[in-house]
């Protein structure tokens, strides 16, 4: 197995556990690396033409956001628009899901600060169903 | 007499090695622990044939574990640990990938790590409707993208219901193709 996934899924629920917590300056490194472990992948699927690529882009434009690093997380939205537009891809489904993830972005909270267990500095929860 | 059904939480690891399982029991022995002893008695469902009679073995929690986190976490996490044993049990297989995209969590099930063939819906719950809850995962799951072309994907539907009458289901939902 890729160790990618591997690494990123470790890295997952440490973040979780943290994100129970409102923990945000502890996970803020492993959001970083996962955001960049994501996004490796992403690329090199995409590039390669295989669909699945796309879980890793939302997943890296997810943690980079959750990072907020917004300039990383738009930059990869474009370049996510790029892949979209390769022939076969089934532009409607994915452009509609990098628009949705353009809109959580822009709804997160403001860059947080210092070690302040506040809801500004807290993890963003996730849907909980 | 209908045959029960043996289910082990601390088994979970083993056959999900994908996941930081170790991590997770514990909040699953907490979900259990607040209304069972062990074995705790579940009623399974799948899809809308005849409940099944379960045992689910599970070891005591830490005296102080249920303390350390609001009760929501432990059902939530409680609840994936769940629906791993039952796809483990019943369909063979495990799940692979739990990835964020945005406010969404997508699982990924497969029948060894690396393979992200199916998706999964989970949601735990105390003591809220069990029949509304696996209406509303399975209207998710139909809406989820990889649920549609190019993905394609088929998916489980896994809802538990942790106080009695304590029930614990999983359904297949086929891909949109």
């Amino acid at each position: 197995m890729d160790p990618r996934v591997e690494r990123a899924q470790q890295l997952f629920w440490e973040v979780e556990a943290l994100r129970r917590k409102g923990v945000y300056p502890a996970a803020l490194p492993r959001l970083l690396e996962m955001a960049r472990l994501h996004e490796e992948r992403a690329c090199e699927l995409l590039q390669a033409g295989d669909p699945d690529g796309w879980t890793d882009l939302f997943a890296a434009v997810t943690a980079w956001g959750e990072a907020r690093r917004r300039d990383e997380a738009n930059r990869l939205l474009t370049r996510g628009h790029e892949f979209v537009v390769v022939p076969g891809a089934k532009q409607a489904a994915i452009e509609t899901e990098l628009r949705r993830l353009e809109a959580w972005l822009d709804a997160l909270p403001s860059a947080p600060t210092a070690a302040v267990p506040d809801a500004a500095n807290a993890l963003v929860e996730p849907v909980r169903e | 007499m209908a045959e029960v059904i043996a289910l082990d939480v601390e088994e979970f690891p083993q056959a999900h090695p994908a996941l930081n399982g170790p991590l997770l029991l514990e909040h699953a022995r907490v979900a259990l622990a607040a209304y069972h002893a062990s074995p705790a008695a579940f009623q399974i469902h799948r899809g809308d044939g005849p409940a099944l009679a379960a045992a689910v073995n599970f070891t005591a929690p830490h005296l102080l574990s249920a303390g350390t986190l609001e009760r929501e976490g432990f059902v939530e996490i409680g609840a994936i640990v769940l629906a791993g044993l039952l796809l483990a049990h019943f369909e063979g297989k495990q799940i692979t990938r739990v990835v964020r995209r945005g406010a969404r969590v997508d699982y990924f099930v497969g029948e060894r790590p690396g393979d992200f063939r199916w998706i999964l819906e989970v949601s735990g719950t105390d003591a809220e409707s069990f029949a509304a809850r696996r209406r509303e995962k399975r209207q998710q799951l139909s809406e989820s993208i990889y649920h549609l072309p190019p993905y394609s994907r088929d998916g489980f539907v896994s809802v538990t219901r942790f106080a009695p009458v304590a029930a614990a289901a999983l359904d297949s939902v086929r891909g949109v193709r």
